[in-house]
């Protein structure tokens, strides 16, 4: 009885922890002006875009390079369907989910059995396919010319709910058997057999899962722009997203969420430092922080590189009990804010 | 009728015929031995059992039934499960993780229960945590659970991947040269450790080894591969003075040397 007490109060708390978030942003999104409340959503998109690609890249070792393409998916049959159905928003915005989920399933089934830098080919290959055929169906998608008038719906209460429900979702998948078997897959694929796990399965599983979650995300971004364009979703779009669960640490939820944050204020940063500094009439440090910032940019991720390889946290987690312990013993050797996770 | 048994196991790979026509039978409860000089045929033989190659020809009963053509995962869950020759741990993930992860045919809860972690995932999940801290118990491993697997001692390693391969609670447990590598020292704790998990898990354990010691100490029968064909089988004193056997490890006794 305590048991089911106990359980039933861990869905309790995370419907208030929803219900938290959704009026904590609201109150933000009334009392900040629209750029920060901008930057908060790009955040959350960005993080679940993350969140995305890390489940099949970082956890399940698969490396994707056409999540732009599942993200053009979500982000078009989300905005078709309100604008060309008139269906309501959450069913619209979960059925882009879905169809790139099904997508995902259709790319993966064949390709999956690619191993390495084979995968990622095709995957780059799909998402050029997917532009291609957005560039060409004009009639349904506007093709070149872009889709415009996608309803706007993306405010910072539901990027920051979606968010929320993904990191939950995704952290409960990690911390279960299926979620260990995609990292045995990562690990070792002909020791994962011999352990009985069903590397195909579980390969297409996180391949599914991760794309439904890209396409929520491609949603999220359509309804906020309100324009989509095939170019949007180009490879650099891809990269954006294994950028940041690389600087975050690769297979680690909340590393995506470090990384997430930094790639999103990384620009803002440099751009509020360069009006500063044109502020004080510094104009040449104003210009080159202006135009040569991804200098920074790049010079960062070398660091990172040599450095820390594996990426901020690696793949251990951020705990609350971690951050903690690591305060309490600040200093003292070998006490780290961090636990390994799984 | 046998637990499991190999009749007319034949692979050829191009013009190389690997295993040939080999027959092997294993009871509930033995320690069999597969001996052979290198490149006899052994680990190709395992292979061949855990569905890594589909057989030329020839049948693999398992309880009964032919396991020829299911998938490896398919036929570790069947219950027969393996080590590699070289070691194949998840090597990023600590000793606990590593069983842990073998667990999990023993869960049974669906995706649904994963994604909202249900009343039968926390359930499930308590037993699998128990299942297995009483595994790493057994093998003597405990104190040592949260280490990445990969920073283990050598010899330890060779125990974490049987306790990985226990953890599905296998009917037949085949071992690749489990001693490879190993001190003399090692090999005993290791003959002592063989005889533990047969007793203790109710397993049946056929087991490739090149250390005489070790493999004559705790095998009950043993065959021996020679060029992909089977040579001898017996018992470990019928082997030792089988003269065939001599001669494909020392080579054939010369009746006339001319010079």
């Amino acid at each position: 009885m305590t048991a089911k007490n106990a359980h039933l109060r861990k869905y309790v708390v995370f419907g208030l922890i929803v219900l938290g978030v959704w009026a904590g942003t609201t109150f933000l999104k009334g009392r900040l002006a629209a750029y920060p409340t901008g930057i908060l959503t790009y955040f959350c998109i960005n993080a679940v875009l993350a969140l995305s690609w890390n489940l099949v890249s970082g956890f399940t070792g698969q490396f994707s390079l056409g999540h732009a393409g599942f993200m053009a998916v979500g982000a078009y049959t989300s905005a078709l369907l309100m604008m060309r159905l008139k269906l309501p928003f959450l069913v619209a915005f979960l059925g882009g989910g879905l169809m790139s989920g099904l997508v995902g399933f259709l790319v993966g089934f064949p390709s999956l059995r690619l191993v390495g830098d084979y995968l990622s080919v095709v995957t780059l290959g799909f998402q050029y396919i997917i532009t291609a055929i957005l560039n060409n169906t004009t009639p349904l998608t506007g093709g070149g010319l872009g889709l415009a008038g996608v309803p706007y719906r993306t405010t910072l209460p539901t990027a920051a709910v979606t968010l929320t429900i993904t990191v939950w979702v995704l952290s409960n998948l990690v911390n279960s058997k299926q979620g260990r078997c995609f990292v045995a897959v990562r690990e070792d694929e002909v020791a994962a057999q011999s352990v009985g796990v069903d590397t195909t399965y579980y390969k297409i599983l996180a391949f599914i899962i991760s794309s439904f979650f890209a396409g929520l995300g491609g949603a999220l971004t359509g309804h906020y722009t309100m324009y989509l364009h095939p170019d949007i979703f180009n490879y650099l779009k891809t990269v954006d997203s294994v950028s940041m669960v690389i600087l975050g640490g690769l297979g680690s939820i909340t590393g995506s969420l470090i990384g997430a944050l930094g790639i999103t204020l990384l620009p803002e940063i440099f751009r509020n430092a360069a009006t500063v500094f044109a502020s004080f009439g510094w104009m040449a440090v104003s210009g080159f922080l202006r135009r040569g910032w991804m200098v920074f940019y790049a010079v960062m991720f070398l660091m990172i590189m040599l450095t820390r390889p594996q990426g901020l946290l690696g793949r251990r987690e951020l705990t609350w009990a971690g951050v903690k312990a690591w305060v309490q013993k600040l200093g003292r050797k070998g006490v780290r804010p961090w636990r390994s996770s799984r | 009728m046998a637990l499991f048994e190999v009749k007319k196991l034949t692979i050829k790979f191009g013009g190389l015929t690997a295993v040939d026509n080999v027959d092997l039978k294993v009871d509930k409860g033995e320690i069999v031995g597969l001996i052979g000089p290198n490149g006899a045929g052994k680990t190709t033989v395992f292979n061949l059992v855990t569905g890594v190659y589909t057989p030329t020809a020839g049948q693999i009963f398992f309880r009964d039934r032919n396991i020829v053509g299911l998938k490896p995962n398919q036929i570790a869950k069947l219950g027969i499960v393996r080590t590699f020759q070289n070691i194949r741990l998840f090597k990023q993930l600590t000793v606990y993780e590593n069983v842990r992860t073998a667990g999990h045919l023993r869960v049974p809860y669906g995706l649904a229960d994963a994604f909202l972690h249900t009343a039968r995932y926390e359930e499930c999940e308590k037993k699998c945590h128990e299942d297995a801290l009483d595994l790493l118990a057994m093998v003597g491993l405990l104190d040592r659970k949260d280490e990445v697997s990969s920073s283990l001692p050598y010899g330890l390693q060779r125990r974490l991947e049987i306790a990985r391969a226990l953890a599905l609670r296998p009917s037949l447990l085949l071992l690749d040269e489990p001693a490879a590598g190993m001190n003399p020292q090692e090999c005993v704790q290791l003959i002592e450790f063989i005889r533990n998990v047969r007793a203790t898990f109710d397993t049946t354990i056929l087991i490739i080894e090149h250390h005489m010691d070790v493999i004559m100490n705790i095998c009950e029968r043993m065959y021996v591969l020679n060029f992909g064909k089977l040579l001898a089988e017996g018992t470990p004193e019928e082997i030792q003075n089988d003269a065939r056997v001599i001669e494909a490890y020392l080579g054939e006794a010369q009746a006339d040397v001319e010079d």
